[in-house]
């Protein structure tokens, strides 16, 4: 889990922000709390790892309008929705839009530290994905367009002969980039390459 | 001329006892007009001695007027031989020497043989005569003035119905003179053309009739101006002395305006009869006690017979008795019944009994009655009253008591259903926060036990208080989905309509606030998918929101306006905008929270319920104030086609 990572909590009761906040640090999980959606997004980066707890009805905007706005910004943290109302359509619609989870208020305090830190771990897994895949990238940037070339035929599966063919260079060229391309990526086999080059084009289908 | 017996002509002594004998005044004179004899009664009537007269012109016995024109008559009978009284006689008036005058009937006879020639008068005192004939003639013009003034219409007509005799009153009625009339055909000159026939057919039964009561016609008569007039006739035909029909004379009564004013009654009596049926209210009469003269009759209105389930008689103010209206009782409410009677009877003033009515065809009516009894005038008590079947108000009572109590028991459920809404907020905020608080104290002191805890109850207990604190929300969550009495149910509704049987609702509340409802529907309104109970709820919550909210503004001055909209691809819209004066702008983040209210007997529970039946429709409930300065509330849903709103 990233030490970095921390809890957000919007929720415009003060009693209940406050006593999550201590509740999550009970259990050693740092919280940052917000009385309102304007407060959160004003103090609130893309690039700061952690999850959100949510509340769904709250004057101003709303926790369902905070978490649309979210998303139209291409937010990637969990959001863990609390509400002392039962709306079932209202939860419905939050997890359709991506919520991570539901809680109904008053909840038992395993139930929100097991979401919270399910949310971390995943946030962190998407957080790692993501700095793996702009790692690669980084990488895959440096080559130049020849070792780019070589790249894409390597991972076909052609010979380094059949290779020397299709780009009219002999043999021997065709191998001192294969060992740079292999090099610059940090493969340490073809298989490893592979899987790197099915990161990338995963990263673009996204 | 001598006294002898054998002689023809009389003597002069003779003749003198013969004028002598005579009572009327005998006097001779000459062609010059002078006396030459006056006899005994002359020197009576006139008060003369005949030495007085002898040798003096005959006008002293006349009046100034006949004085100076006798002369002048006798002059010119002198010389045309035309006579003028000679032989016809005539009444003149004389004068007696005391200078006063009285009639008499004269008579001149002229002495043939005597050149020149001589005249003979004769003058009867016709004082008396005179004297009865202006009796007759009193008599008669009194009689012909009664005629003339009797306010009926006086008729005679000949065997062939010819005007022989009009008074004033009947020329009056048909606008003609008298002399217009006599003569005249009685059909063809008052008569309509098309009455004739029945007319002349009336008036030979009439004249066939032997009883009196037969004598009794009616038929309009036609005025010279037009006007009709309606007569009511009794006609009585004339007989000579053999029997032979000579006319008829008839008096007629113009019964034009008590025939309508009859008529304006009997309407009048069947529009009440009329009325009660269709009230089932009766009305009576009745009279208790009294000896002075004869008891009253007692009245009992048609419809006081329908009610008791008797036969109304034919005769319309026929009444039964007391008696009778005890009878139809019910058994079981006829002692209480009574007893209200006796009451009635005892003390005068107003008392109100319901009971039951066994009609004789075995229905059981409900029925009110109402007696007012005032003292009567021969002693006794008048006792008049109001008998109401209200079987069928009872029954629509007891169908709208059970109404009522289905409404009543569907509104305690709303209202639970709404205190249950925002009080599971409201509680499940604080609820959550103890639960927090508890385990966050629970595992803080778990972290570093304390020596004043030596068994450790210090866990336990912030242990129990988190789970007391998750109980009470489950006994709140369990509350609502018991009140929660239906689920929301969504089908096709046309938004307008919903709007419409709203404002049906609301009109009268409107109505007594004088506030003007406007619509503004749309007319492009696709079907909306809602439950149309809990949107008709948010709209009957705005409305009535708006309405109270305008008790601020004048009166006359109290706007609601009510639109609808379709904004494809974005929301089906009410707006419900009032002229008052808005939200407080200190209010105006908090309005949708429960309880926040700015009315003194408002839950606060109405706009939180409103807002939570459009998100439960995946829709929204928006507040701005209005241009004008009002509230203006407005409810997204969703456009049925795909959810893409936004």
């Amino acid at each position: 889990m990233n030490r970095n990572a921390s809890v957000f909590i919007v929720d415009d009761d003060d009693a209940v922000r406050s006593s999550l906040r201590l509740l999550l640090k009970s259990v050693g999980l740092p919280a940052m709390a917000y009385a309102s959606a304007a407060d959160f997004l004003a103090a609130w980066h893309p690039s700061q790892a952690g999850c959100l707890v949510l509340d769904v009805r709250m004057p101003g905007m709303s926790g369902i309008e905070l978490q649309h706005e979210l998303n139209r910004r291409g937010a990637i943290i969990p959001v863990i929705f609390i509400s002392g109302h039962a709306d079932i359509p209202m939860a419905v619609e939050a997890i359709q839009h991506g919520a991570f989870d539901f809680l109904q208020k008053p909840f038992r305090d395993q139930e929100l530290i097991d979401r919270v830190q399910r949310a971390l771990a995943a946030d962190g897994n998407n957080r790692a994905e993501l700095a793996k895949r702009d790692a690669i990238r980084e990488r895959f940037d440096s080559l130049t367009p020849r070792e780019r070339e070589v790249l894409t035929l390597v991972t076909q599966g052609k010979a380094n002969k059949v290779m020397a063919g299709d780009l009219g260079v002999s043999q021997r060229t065709v191998e001192i980039h294969r060992a740079r391309v292999m090099e610059k990526m940090g493969a340490a086999s073809l298989a490893q390459l592979v899987r790197m080059v099915l990161d990338l084009e995963g990263a673009h289908v996204d | 001329m001598n006294s002898n017996g054998n002689t023809t002509a009389p003597s002069q002594g003779e003749f003198q006892a013969l004028l002598d004998a005579t009572v009327d005044a005998v006097i001779l004179i000459d062609h010059t007009g002078h006396i030459q004899s006056f006899n005994r009664a002359g020197e009576r009537l006139f008060g003369y001695a005949a030495d007085e007269l002898i040798g003096k012109n005959v006008s002293v016995l006349m009046t100034a007027t006949d004085r100076d024109s006798h002369d002048h008559y006798m002059a010119r009978y002198m010389k045309t031989n035309v006579p003028h009284i000679i032989g016809v006689g005539r009444e003149v008036d004389a004068r007696r020497k005391d200078g006063t005058e009285f009639p008499v009937f004269l008579s001149v006879g002229q002495i043939h043989g005597a050149n020149p020639p001589r005249f003979i008068g004769l003058l009867h005192d016709i004082t008396l005569r005179r004297e009865a004939m202006a009796a007759i003639r009193r008599e008669r013009d009194r009689a012909n003035l009664y005629l003339e003034i009797a306010q009926v219409f006086l008729l005679a007509l000949s065997a062939d119905l010819r005007v022989q005799l009009v008074n004033r009153k009947g020329c009056e009625t048909l606008a003609r003179r008298e002399i217009d009339l006599l003569g005249r055909d009685w059909l063809e000159v008052a008569v309509p053309t098309a009455q004739h026939q029945r007319v002349r057919r009336d008036i030979e039964r009439v004249a066939n009739a032997t009883a009196d009561e037969d004598s009794y016609l009616e038929h309009e008569v036609l005025a010279a101006d037009g006007q009709r007039r309606l007569i009511g006739w009794r006609l009585m035909p004339m007989r000579g002395a053999d029997g032979r029909l000579v006319g008829y004379f008839a008096s007629g009564e113009d019964i034009t305006h008590r025939r309508a004013m009859e008529q304006s009654m009997e309407r009048t009596r069947l529009l009440l009869n009329e009325a009660q049926e269709i009230a089932k209210l009766g009305n009576f009469e009745m009279f208790h006690g009294g000896t002075d003269g004869a008891p009253a009759q007692p009245f009992w209105s048609p419809e006081m017979y329908r009610i008791l389930g008797l036969e109304p008689p034919s005769h319309p103010t026929q009444g039964l008795d007391v008696a009778e209206l005890l009878a139809r009782i019910h058994p079981e409410d006829r002692a209480r019944n009574a007893e209200v009677w006796r009451q009635v009877v005892g003390q005068p003033g107003t008392r109100l009994d319901e009971f039951r009515v066994l009609t004789p065809a075995g229905e059981l009516r409900h029925v009110q009655i109402n007696y007012t009894s005032t003292p009567a005038q021969g002693g006794g008590m008048r006792v008049v009253g109001t008998l109401l079947d209200v079987s069928d108000a009872r029954r629509a009572a007891e169908d709208a008591r059970v109404a009522q109590e289905r409404m009543t028991h569907v509104s305690r459920l709303a209202t639970m259903g709404e205190m249950a809404a925002g009080i599971a907020h409201e509680l499940n905020q604080p609820l959550a926060a103890i639960a927090n608080y508890a385990s966050a104290a629970t595992r803080l002191a778990a972290a570093s036990p304390s020596a004043a805890d030596p068994d450790g109850d210090v866990p336990l207990a912030l242990e129990q208080i988190q789970r007391q604190a998750l109980r009470a929300g489950e006994i709140i969550r369990r509350l609502r989905a018991l009140v929660q009495n239906r689920e929301t149910r969504l089908e096709a509704a046309d938004l307008n309509e919903l709007v419409r049987e709203v404002l049906v609702f609301t009109q009268s509340d409107a109505r007594l606030n004088d506030v003007q409802l406007v619509a503004e529907l749309a007319d492009d309104l696709p079907v909306a998918s809602v439950d149309r109970i809990q949107i008709q709820q948010i709209l009957l919550n705005l409305l009535r929101n708006s309405i109270e909210a305008l008790g601020e503004r004048p009166r006359g001055q109290r706007t609601v306006r009510i639109r609808t909209r379709h904004r494809p691809g974005v929301a089906l819209e009410v707006q419900i905008e009032d002229n008052g004066p808005g939200v407080p702008a200190e209010l105006v983040a908090r309005i949708f929270d429960p309880f926040c209210t700015t009315k003194e007997t408002g839950t606060g529970l109405g706009l939180a319920i409103s807002r939570t039946i459009a998100e439960a429709h995946q829709g929204k409930l928006l507040y701005a104030t209005a241009p004008a300065g009002g509230a203006r509330f407005t409810l997204q849903l969703p456009c049925p086609t795909g959810r893409d709103e936004e």
